[in-house]
C-alpha cells in the first residue's frame, strides 16, 4: 500500500521540480529553455495533483478520480501550450535569428 | 407651474440650449448667438420666477427643513403623475435616482441659493451678450457656455450631496475647455491648473461627504435614517443631535473648508485664479468671478459650516484668521500688479477674503447675533462681488479689446476719450472699493462689525485692509482714466451693445448699496439667520467647555432688528 | 457509491449554445476563407470575413439572450415559461442549482448576463478588426478572437478549478496567438511570446496552487471548497504553510492575468505591440472574464480565508488584496503619467484600472450588503469594457491611418472628426471618473461597498484606502486630459492626419459612448441587474451537495449562510 513513501515525499518532489522551473524561467535566457521549465512547472503541479488524489479522501460526491483526471487534463494543456510556444519562438526567430528572449526589445517604457 | 417644471427646467433649459446650438447648421453663426442668448435668458427669466414665487409664496419661503419634511419620496418613473408627492408651490422636489445608495434627485430653493440663483442667471446672460466677439468655433463655445451654465445652475439647486458633486464635477470641463481653447497665450497652463486644483479640492469634497454617509454606520438617534445624502437632513442632526461626534465633525469640516477654499479662493488655494482670470477671454472672466468662485462660498455656508458646526467652531480661528490673511494678501498683491487683469482678480481673492472672515467670525457668545451678521455679510458680499467683478472683467476687457494692452503703466487719460466708460467704472470701482452707498459697503460693514465682536485683532486688520483697497482701487483709476494720453485719444467710446451689458451691473451696484433691505436682505436674511441658528446650536452642542468669552450682550438679530 | 450524483443531460448543450455556436462559427469562418474569400483582393476579402464573422457573433448573441429571455422568465412567471416551452423543458430550466455538466458549470441569469456582455464586446472588436489590414490569415484571425470568446464564456461560468483551469487555457493561447497576428511589425511577434511566458507562468504557479487547495479539500468545486474550508482548520496564511502557499500562488496567478502590480510588466508591451483589436481584447474581454472568476474563487470558494480572524493584517487573503490594489492603482497611475505611446497608455491606465477593481473585491468581502457588493465589481467591469473597447477602436484608427500609435497623432481630431471627438472626450471622462459619466458611478459603487462594512480593524484601512483611490483618479486626469489637448487645442498635420473613421471604428466608439452616458445618467437599471446576478453568481450551489456538509458535520462548525440560489434581492433599505 502508498504507506511505503509518506505524501510528503511527493509533495517535496514537486516542490523541488517546482522550483526548479521557477529559478529555470526567471536565470535562463534562451527561449526554449524557458519552455521547458515552463513545461517542469507543470508537471510538478501534476505531481502534486495525482499525490493528492492517491494519499487524499476524496469529499463525498466529488467522484473518484478528480486528481488524476485534472492532471490528465494538464497533459493536454500542456501539449497545446508548447504547440503555441514553439510557434511563436519560431515567429521571433525567424526575424531576429536568435531564440535570446534579451535580444527581442522593440518596446520599451 | 409645477416644482417640478420648474427646478428641472432651472438647469435643463441650458443644457438644451447646448444641444440646440450643436445643431444649428454651420455657418449660420449669427443664428448661433441668438439662440444661445435666447436660452440664457429664458434661464434668467425662470431664476426670476423662482424668486417671484419664493418672496410671494408663504408655502415657498417657509424654512427649507419644514417643506423637505412635507415630501414624500417617490421612486421614478413608477409614479405616473409628476407631482406625486410634491407639496405644489413649496419649490422643493425630490425623487430617488440610485436607489441602492439611496442617491436621490432632491433640489429645491431657500433665501441663499436662489439668490445665487438669479445672480447666476444675470450674469451669464451679460456674459453671452459679451461673447458675441468670438469668433473662433463658435458653436462648441456656446454649447460649453451653456453646459457651464446649466451645471453652476444645478450646484445651487441640489440638496442631495450626491447630486451637488455630480453638478459641482460638470462645471469643470466646459470651464477647462472654454479657457483652454479660447484664452489667451498661456491658455493651456493656466487650464490645466484651474483643473487640476479644482479636481484635487472635489476630491475633498467627496471624501468629506462620504464620511458623512458612512459615519458611524448605524441609524443615529432620533428617528434619522443613516446613510443618507440629504443636506436638509443632514443639517437638522448636525444642529439637533450629537450623531457626528466632534472628532469627526473637525475632519469633515477641514475636507469641505479645503475642497472649497480652492473654489473661492482663499490663499494658500488661489494660485489658480490669476492665471485662470488673466488666460479666460473676456465673458469667460466674467462668469469665474461673477458665479464660479460663488460656488465655493455657497458650499462653504451650505455644507461646511452647517454640516460641522462643532468643528467648524474649533477651526473658527484659524480660518477667520485665514480670511483676514486673504483680504491683506489679496489687496497688496493687487497693489503690486501691472497687469489690469490681474490686478482684478487679485482684488477678487481679497474680497473672498470677506467671506471666509465672515463665516468663521463665530462669536457665539449670548445668542448668534453678531455672528448673523457675518453670514450675512458674507452672502451679501458674494452678491455684490458677483456684480461688481463681472463689471470689472467686462471694463478690462472692453479696454483691452480697443487698446491690446492691459499694461496699467501703459494706458491713462481713458476718461477724456471714453467719458461714458469712465462714468461706469468708478461707480464700480467704487462699488467694490466699498463706498458707502454702494454695494460693497454694506457687504463690509457686516463682515467687520462681526469681526470686531469676534476678535479686536483681526477686526482691525480686517478693517484696515479697507484702506488697501482703496488704495489700490483709487491708484488703479489714476492711471487708467486720469492724466493725460495722447497715444489713446481716438479710442471709441462704448458701443449700445456695451452700454446694454455694464448698465444692469451699474444699476445693480447702486440699488444694492442704497436699498440693501428692500432689495435682498428682505428675503434673503431669514434663510441666513437659520443656518446660523443652526450652526450656534449644533456648535453649543457638542463643543465641550465655555463656548466663547462672553463679551456683551448679543444683538438681536439681523432679521428682526430691520 | 455512483461515480457521480448528478446525472448527465443532453440538453445541458442547449444552455451553453453561445459558446458551442462559437466554437462551430470559428470552423465555419476558417474553412469559408479558405474556400471562398482567399483568392478575392484583400480589402474585400477582410469585410466578407469580417462580416460573416460578425453573422456567428449575432447568431451567438441571439442565443444568449433567447436564454436571458427564458431564465429570467423561469424566475419571473413559471406557468408562462411552461406554455413556452412544455412542462419538461420549463422545469429543467427552473431548476434551483442552475449548474450544469454534473456541477462544473454555471447556467442562469448571471451567466447569460455575462455571455451578453462578452458576445456583444466581441461584435464591436471584430468590427474594429475589419477597419485595417495587419494580417493576411484572416480565417484563423476571426476564429481565434471567436474560440478566446469561448474561453472567456466557459471561465465566467465555471464552478470548478479543472474547468476553470481549461477554460483559461482556452481563452489565452487564442490571445497568445492573436497578439502575434501583425505580421508586418516585429513587435507584434515580441507581443505574443511575451504574453505566452509571463501568461504560462502565471498559469504554472495558478496550478500548482490549485493543487495544493485539491490537496486540503479534496474537491475541485468551488462550492465544496468553500464548505470544507468553512469548517476551520486550514487558516490561509498563517494557518499552515500549505493553505498559505495555495492562496499565494492563485493570488499571484490571477495577479498576472488581470495586471496587477507587481505582476504587470507584460501587460504594456502586449498592448503595445498585439494589432489595436487584439489589444482592445485583451484589456476587456479577458480582464472580465478573469476578475469574474477571481470573484468566484475568492470570495465563494476561498471565502472562508479572506479574513478570518476579522483584522486586515491578520491570516487572509483580504489583506495581500489591499496592499496589491493600492500598489496596483498608485503605480499605474503613476506610469501612465510618462506614456506618449496611447495604447501604452491605456495599458497603464487598465492596469490602475484593475487596481480599483481589486479594491471592489476587498470590499466585496467584508461589504455588510453581502454578495450583493460583488455587483459593484460587475458594474465597474461592463463599464470599464465598454469605455476600453471604445478607446482602443481610436488605436485602431492610429493605426490605419498613421500606421503609429502616439497620443500626438491625434492632433486636431477636433476639427476633422468634431463629432467623435466629443465621443473620445466622454469615453476619457468616464475613465478618470467624472460624473455623470458611467465610471464615476462604477468607482463610487466600489468605493461605498469598500465603506459599507461593520465596525470593525479592516474600516480605517480600507478608508484609506478609498482615500488613495480618489487621489488616484485625480491623478489619472492628468494622462488622459493628455489626449483631450492633443485634440482640441492642437492642430492637425496638414498632410498625412487622420482620414474620416469609417464605420468600423466609428460604431464601437458611438456605442461605447453611447453605453458609459446612457448608464452614467441613469446608472440604476445596470447596477441592480448587477446586484442581482452577483448573489446567485457567488452562491451557486450544487443541489446534492448539502450531503457534503451533512456526511462530515464538524463539531462547533459555524455553517456559513446558504441562501437559495435564484431569489433576487429587493433592494436594502
Amino acid at each position: 500500500m502508498a504507506n511505503d513513501i509518506p505524501l510528503s515525499w511527493f509533495l517535496y518532489f514537486a516542490a523541488a521540480a517546482f522550483a526548479t522551473g521557477l529559478v529555470g524561467v526567471l536565470l535562463r535566457r534562451n527561449a526554449i529553455a524557458v519552455l521547458m521549465a515552463i513545461e517542469i512547472m507543470l508537471n510538478a503541479a501534476n505531481v502534486n495533483l495525482v499525490a493528492f488524489w492517491r494519499y487524499g479522501t476524496p469529499a463525498p460526491g466529488a467522484g473518484p478520480l478528480p486528481g488524476v483526471i485534472l492532471a490528465l487534463l494538464v497533459i493536454t494543456v500542456a501539449a497545446a501550450e508548447v504547440a503555441v510556444g514553439i510557434g511563436l519562438i519560431l515567429l521571433c526567430y525567424r526575424r531576429w535569428r536568435a531564440v535570446d528572449v534579451d535580444r527581442y526589445e522593440t518596446m520599451s517604457g | 407651474m409645477s416644482d417640478y417644471l420648474l427646478l428641472t427646467s432651472l438647469w435643463l433649459v441650458p443644457l438644451i440650449g447646448a444641444g440646440v446650438v450643436l445643431c444649428v447648421p454651420k455657418g449660420s453663426e449669427r443664428l448661433v448667438k441668438y439662440v444661445a442668448t435666447g436660452f440664457t435668458a429664458a434661464g434668467l427669466l425662470l431664476a426670476l420666477v423662482a424668486l417671484a414665487i419664493y418672496v410671494g409664496d408663504d408655502r415657498a419661503n417657509a424654512p427649507l427643513a419644514e417643506r423637505a419634511a412635507a415630501i414624500r419620496v417617490v421612486s421614478w418613473p413608477a409614479s405616473e403623475a409628476m407631482g406625486a408627492g410634491d407639496v405644489d408651490g413649496n419649490l422643493v422636489i425630490r425623487r430617488d435616482w440610485i436607489p441602492a445608495f439611496n442617491i436621490q434627485y432632491y433640489l429645491g430653493l431657500d433665501g441663499i441659493s436662489v439668490s445665487l440663483l438669479v445672480l447666476t442667471g444675470l450674469v451669464s446672460l451679460l456674459a453671452c451678450l459679451a461673447s458675441w466677439g468670438i469668433e473662433k468655433q463658435v458653436r462648441g463655445y456656446y454649447a460649453l457656455f451653456l453646459l457651464l451654465v446649466a451645471s453652476m445652475t444645478g450646484v445651487f439647486l441640489a440638496l442631495d450631496l450626491f447630486l451637488f458633486y455630480v453638478f459641482f464635477e460638470v462645471m469643470l470641463l466646459p470651464m477647462y475647455f472654454l479657457i483652454a481653447v479660447w484664452g489667451g497665450e498661456e491658455r493651456e497652463y493656466a487650464a490645466i491648473k484651474f483643473l487640476l486644483y479644482t479636481l484635487f479640492g472635489s476630491v475633498f469634497i467627496l471624501v468629506a461627504i462620504l464620511i458623512l454617509y458612512f459615519w458611524p454606520g448605524d441609524a443615529p438617534a432620533g428617528g434619522f435614517q443613516a446613510g443618507t445624502f440629504d443636506v436638509v437632513a443632514l443639517t437638522t442632526i448636525a444642529s439637533t443631535t450629537g450623531y457626528y461626534g466632534r472628532w469627526i465633525q473637525d475632519w469633515v469640516f477641514v475636507l469641505f473648508l479645503v475642497g472649497f477654499l480652492v473654489k473661492l479662493p482663499s490663499f494658500p488655494f488661489h494660485t489658480w485664479l490669476p492665471d485662470a482670470h488673466v488666460q479666460a477671454p473676456t465673458p469667460i472672466s466674467m462668469i469665474l468671478a461673477g458665479v464660479l468662485l460663488k460656488v465655493g462660498g455657497y458650499g462653504l455656508i451650505r455644507l461646511a459650516w452647517p454640516l460641522a458646526p462643532a468643528g467648524a467652531f474649533d477651526w473658527s480661528y484659524v480660518v477667520a484668521a485665514l480670511g483676514v490673511f486673504s483680504i491683506l494678501y489679496g489687496a497688496l498683491a493687487a497693489m503690486a500688479q501691472t497687469d489690469f487683469k490681474k490686478l482684478v482678480a487679485y482684488s477678487s481673492i481679497s474680497h473672498m477674503g470677506y467671506v471666509t472672515l465672515g463665516m468663521a467670525a463665530m462669536n457665539l457668545a449670548g445668542g448668534s447675533g453678531y455672528y448673523a451678521y457675518g453670514v450675512n455679510g458674507a452672502m451679501y458680499m458674494m452678491l455684490a462681488h458677483g456684480v461688481t467683478s463681472a463689471a470689472m472683467f467686462f471694463l478690462v476687457g472692453v479696454i483691452y479689446d480697443r487698446a491690446h494692452t492691459r499694461d496699467l503703466d501703459s494706458l491713462g487719460g481713458l476718461n477724456d476719450a471714453m467719458p461714458v466708460y469712465g462714468a461706469m467704472s468708478y461707480v464700480i470701482f467704487f462699488g467694490s472699493m466699498g463706498l458707502p452707498g454702494l454695494c460693497g459697503f454694506v457687504a463690509e460693514i457686516f463682515v467687520v462689525l462681526a469681526a470686531f465682536h469676534y476678535s479686536v485683532t483681526l477686526g482691525v486688520l480686517a478693517a484696515a485692509a479697507v484702506v488697501l483697497t482703496a488704495g489700490y482701487i483709487l491708484w488703479t483709476i489714476q492711471r487708467v482714466f486720469l492724466g493725460r494720453n495722447e497715444t489713446w485719444k481716438d479710442l471709441p467710446d462704448l458701443t449700445a451693445r456695451e452700454i446694454v451689458i455694464a448698465a444692469p451691473l451699474v444699476v445693480l451696484t447702486v440699488l444694492m448699496g442704497v436699498f440693501p433691505q428692500p432689495l435682498v436682505l428682505r428675503w434673503m436674511s431669514p434663510s441666513v439667520d437659520r443656518v446660523v441658528q443652526g450652526v450656534a446650536e449644533g456648535s453649543a452642542r457638542n463643543a465641550a467647555g465655555p463656548m466663547a468669552e462672553s463679551r456683551d450682550a448679543g444683538p438681536p438679530q439681523v432679521a428682526r432688528a430691520r | 457509491m455512483p461515480v457521480n450524483a448528478l446525472p448527465m443531460d443532453l440538453r445541458d448543450f442547449l444552455r451553453v449554445a453561445p459558446a458551442v455556436l462559437l466554437s462551430a462559427w470559428g470552423l465555419v469562418v476558417v474553412a469559408a476563407d479558405l474556400a471562398r474569400y482567399r483568392r478575392r483582393d484583400a480589402e474585400s476579402r477582410r469585410l466578407a470575413v469580417g462580416r460573416l464573422t460578425l453573422i456567428g457573433v449575432g447568431l451567438a448573441l441571439a442565443s444568449a439572450v433567447a436564454l436571458f429571455g427564458i431564465d429570467s422568465l423561469a424566475q419571473s412567471d413559471a406557468p408562462r415559461l411552461d406554455r413556452l416551452l412544455g412542462e419538461s423543458f420549463a422545469s429543467y430550466f427552473s431548476r434551483p442549482d442552475g449548474l450544469i455538466f454534473f456541477g462544473t458549470l454555471a447556467s442562469g441569469l448571471p451567466t447569460d448576463v455575462l455571455n451578453v456582455l462578452f458576445l456583444t464586446l466581441l461584435g464591436l472588436v471584430v468590427w474594429t478588426s475589419t477597419a485595417y489590414a495587419f494580417t493576411d490569415d484572416l480565417g484563423e484571425y476571426f476564429a481565434l478572437l471567436l474560440w478566446a470568446t469561448v474561453g472567456m464564456m466557459l471561465l465566467a461560468a465555471s464552478e470548478e478549478l479543472a474547468t476553470l483551469f481549461i477554460a483559461l487555457e482556452t481563452m489565452t493561447i487564442c490571445l497568445y496567438l492573436a497578439s502575434a497576428f501583425e505580421k508586418s511589425k516585429p513587435r507584434s511577434a515580441e507581443a505574443g511570446l511575451k504574453y505566452f511566458i509571463y501568461g504560462s507562468v502565471s498559469s504554472a504557479l495558478f496550478l500548482y496552487g490549485l493543487s495544493f487547495v485539491y490537496g486540503l479539500t479534496g474537491t475541485t468545486y468551488f462550492d465544496a471548497i468553500g464548505r470544507v474550508l468553512g469548517r476551520g482548520g486550514h487558516e490561509g496564511l498563517a494557518g499552515n504553510l500549505v493553505g498559505g502557499a495555495a492562496l499565494l500562488l492563485m493570488l499571484v496567478g490571477f495577479g498576472f492575468k488581470v495586471a496587477a502590480v507587481p505582476f504587470h510588466m507584460w501587460a504594456p508591451d502586449v498592448y503595445e505591440g498585439a494589432p489595436a483589436p487584439v489589444s482592445a481584447w485583451i484589456a476587456t474581454g479577458s480582464k472580465v472574464a478573469s476578475f469574474v472568476v477571481m470573484l468566484k474563487v475568492f470570495l465563494h470558494a476561498l471565502g472562508p480565508w479572506s479574513n478570518p480572524s476579522n483584522e486586515l493584517m491578520g491570516p487572509g487573503w483580504l489583506g495581500v488584496v489591499v496592499v496589491l490594489a493600492a500598489a496596483t492603482m498608485t503605480y499605474g497611475n503613476l506610469a501612465a503619467l510618462a506614456q506618449r505611446n496611447y495604447k501604452r497608455m491605456l495599458a497603464y491606465s487598465s492596469i490602475a484600472h484593475a487596481g480599483y477593481i481589486l479594491v471592489g473585491v476587498a470590499a466585496a468581502s467584508v461589504s455588510t450588503a453581502g454578495p450583493e457588493a460583488a455587483g459593484a465589481v460587475l458594474y465597474y467591469l461592463v463599464v470599464y469594457a465598454f469605455a476600453n473597447v471604445g478607446a482602443f477602436a481610436v488605436a485602431a484608427w492610429l493605426a490605419r491611418d498613421r500606421d503609429g500609435d502616439a497620443i500626438a497623432d491625434l492632433d486636431g481630431l477636433a476639427r476633422t472628426s468634431p463629432a467623435l471627438a466629443v465621443c473620445i472626450v466622454v469615453l476619457m471622462l468616464s475613465l478618470i471618473g467624472v460624473p455623470p459619466f458611467a465610471g464615476f458611478f462604477g468607482k463610487l459603487a466600489i468605493f461605498m461597498e469598500a465603506l459599507r462594512q461593520g465596525p470593525s480593524g479592516t474600516r480605517i484601512v480600507l478608508a484609506w484606502l478609498v482615500a488613495l483611490g480618489l487621489f488616484n483618479s485625480v491623478v489619472s486626469a492628468f494622462y488622459y486630459v493628455r489626449v483631450l489637448k492633443a485634440m482640441y487645442l492642437r492642430e492637425a498635420p496638414s498632410v498625412g492626419g487622420l482620414q474620416r473613421a469609417k464605420s468600423a471604428i466609428a460604431v464601437p466608439i458611438v456605442v461605447a459612448t453611447v453605453v458609459v452616458t446612457a448608464c452614467g445618467i441613469v446608472p440604476s437599471p445596470l447596477m441592480d441587474l448587477m446586484r442581482a446576478i452577483a448573489r446567485p453568481m457567488l452562491t451557486a450551489t450544487t443541489l446534492d451537495a448539502t450531503a457534503v456538509t451533512d456526511a462530515t458535520p464538524a463539531a462547533g462548525a459555524t455553517a456559513r449562510p446558504r441562501p437559495v440560489a435564484w431569489t433576487t434581492p429587493s433592494r436594502p433599505e
